[in-house]
């Protein structure tokens, strides 16, 4: 088993219920990444959403140059951009400049974004963000290497824009094996049909690999804790409302969502890890910095995480 | 007076920018000026720069017809990697509206609190009907800056500099003359509020046709005469270069100590330029053997 194995997600966000200094968080992020390449990684992801209370950094390619230039080898990806939100021309220029400050390091991962009020923000209707997401790839395509761009989604018309463009997949955490080999399948085929090679393909998964005090239990508790509040507050059920508007869809999600995390020991999570590449999942990006994980506690995760796992699974 | 150097954000492999950031530290000057080149970010640039944590960061953006916020949101999470060290120049596009509008959002999105601003190109939020679930009235731009008064400093906007009481950076071709009169028309625009300004420019400098001695009289005299206290010198050689490091030295050790006190006990700068003049000396015999 081998592939490229990083981590995520960093959000520089300050919660309700585990309130952070941003400023350590932002002025700390260099070294932070340092950490990261010394124990191995592949690169170092960071999410991007904007106009909320936690401060979730909406301009992540802003950390991203600062962190390159202490670092060699890690690459730096954003999971995701949402770029429908944004002038595709002006990211360009700005992603353009920070994969030169990055020496070429950098994963540009772009998804559609689905909060009303971003869009809103931004003088945009969230109804048009599929068709603008359609232009935006358009432009980047011309500017980065195709599978230097990873794009977020699961409609098969997601796939589809993907695959004919020689781009790189970067699938949520919750897909199932059967949904996995289908996804796949479909960008297989959109890659052969456009006569591109296909990109890469990755996975995000929430992980957590026990370590003392921070168990199964103290994390699945909190990652539950975690997406009832994003969830809640955020994610449209069945294009109606937000999740505590309506509490069943809210509880059947957030369930979903944390059954799909990977938690147990070493051995545990390097095996259930391993079946991915045996679906065609090249790229892993694994996730345990949530806002609950405090600073040290996830340097210690990361460090058990590089010396037992990613020694098994990584490439 | 606070000393540092111009460097043309499109013209250097980007990779550069922190080296270049650093070296400057390292010579012992106090800024680095990123003029914009697009269609290169000069914020990502800055942000390169976090690490050398010495310098005061300027970044040059020409106000375009996109939209302001996302300068907002750069503007505030470069200042909290660079910990309050960042300064926006803001650099009109010629049409005064765009330029305002984009300058009241950025002052809005440098508070702590949300706002809502409604002009002729952009309202925030946009309040179209079609994004209905959970709607807000107001936008909060998060992060806020580190500095509790983020520093935007405006080009070829004098108007708009006495309007919000916001200093101007003076540019290159603008003779001392020319600065003179553009403060003193601020100055009584805003009377004592002025005092609360720094007074920013830019000058070009060739060692070659100028004496850095003779640097720091003219300097000197645009400090007395109009206020000038920081700049930023563009050199004409590459940033990077060891002719461009021996300008930094000439302006970390011989312009930048004659511009901090009013006046010098006589003697004190002949002291200077014989110690110097000694280690040179010696540093090219040591060189030879």
């Amino acid at each position: 088993m081998a592939i490229d194995v990083g981590v995520g997600l960093w959000t520089f966000q300050s919660t309700a219920h585990h309130p952070r200094s941003l400023a350590r968080q932002y002025r700390g992020f260099p070294a932070v990444a340092q950490r990261v390449e010394e124990l191995g990684y592949a690169d170092i992801w960071l999410g991007e959403h904007r106009f909320w209370y936690d401060a979730w950094c909406p301009a992540p390619l802003m950390p991203i140059a600062a962190a390159a230039a202490g670092t060699d080898r890690l690459r730096f990806g954003t999971a995701m951009m949402l770029l429908p939100q944004h002038d595709a021309v002006r990211l360009a220029a700005v992603a353009e400049t920070v994969q030169g400050v990055a020496a070429g390091r950098l994963e540009l991962g772009v998804g559609l974004g689905h909060r009303d009020a971003e869009f809103d923000g931004l003088g945009l209707q969230r109804r048009q963000r599929g068709k603008r997401m359609e232009s935006g790839l358009d432009v980047l395509g011309e500017r980065f290497l195709p599978s230097s761009v990873w794009v977020g989604g699961m409609a098969p018309a997601a796939l589809r824009r993907l695959g004919s463009r020689g781009m790189s997949s970067l699938m949520p955490q919750t897909l199932d094996a059967e949904t996995t080999r289908r996804a796949i399948a479909t960008i297989d085929a959109a890659a052969a049909e456009a006569g591109v090679p296909r990109g890469r393909v990755g996975m995000l998964k929430d992980v957590w690999v026990e370590t003392g005090d921070h168990d199964r239990a103290w994390f699945l508790a909190r990652l539950r804790e975690h997406y009832l509040e994003e969830a809640g507050a955020w994610w449209v059920m069945k294009g109606e409302r937000h999740g505590f508007a309506m509490p069943d869809d809210l509880e059947a999600q957030v369930q979903r969502v944390v059954d799909s995390a990977v938690v147990g020991t070493p051995d545990e999570v390097a095996a259930e890890l391993a079946s991915l590449e045996a679906l065609g999942v090249d790229h892993l990006v694994a996730r345990p910095c949530f806002d609950f994980v405090a600073p040290e506690v996830l340097d210690v995760e990361l460090e058990v995480f590089a010396t037992t796992v990613l020694k098994e699974v990584g490439r | 007076m606070r000393l540092g150097v111009v460097i043309d954000g499109g013209t250097i492999p980007a990779a550069l920018a922190p080296v270049l950031a650093e070296l400057t530290e390292r010579a012992g000057l106090d800024l680095v000026w990123w003029r914009s080149s697009a269609p290169r970010s000069t914020l990502a640039l800055a942000a390169s720069c976090a690490r050398v944590d010495g310098l005061v960061v300027g970044a040059e953006v020409v106000v375009d017809d996109t939209h302001p916020l996302y300068l907002a949101e750069e503007r505030n999470v470069v200042d909290q990697l660079l910990g309050g060290r960042l300064v926006v120049g803001l650099r009109s596009s010629g049409r005064r509206e765009l330029d305002r509008e984009w300058l009241q959002v950025l002052l809005a999105a440098g508070a702590p609190a949300p706002f809502r601003h409604e002009g002729p190109h952009f309202t925030v939020p946009a309040g179209l009907p079609e994004n209905r679930i959970n709607p807000e009235r107001q936008v909060r731009v998060t992060p806020a800056p580190f500095s509790l008064e983020p520093q935007v400093w405006l080009l070829d906007a004098p108007e708009l500099a006495g309007r919000y009481g916001i200093s101007p950076l003076v540019g290159a071709t603008t003779s001392a003359a020319d600065a003179e009169r553009q403060w003193a028309a601020l100055a009584a625009d805003l009377a004592e509020r002025a005092a609360r300004l720094r007074r920013p420019g830019v000058r070009t400098w060739d060692p070659a046709t100028t004496d850095a001695a003779a640097l720091a009289i003219e300097l000197r005299a645009e400090r007395d005469r109009w206020g000038l206290d920081t700049l930023a010198l563009d050199l004409p050689m590459e940033p990077g270069s060891a002719e461009w490091t021996a300008a930094l030295a000439e302006l970390a050790g011989v312009v930048r100590p004659r511009l901090q006190a009013h006046t010098l006990p006589p003697g004190l700068e002949e002291f200077w330029d014989d110690l110097r003049t000694t280690r040179r000396e010696t540093n090219e015999r040591e060189v030879t053997t």
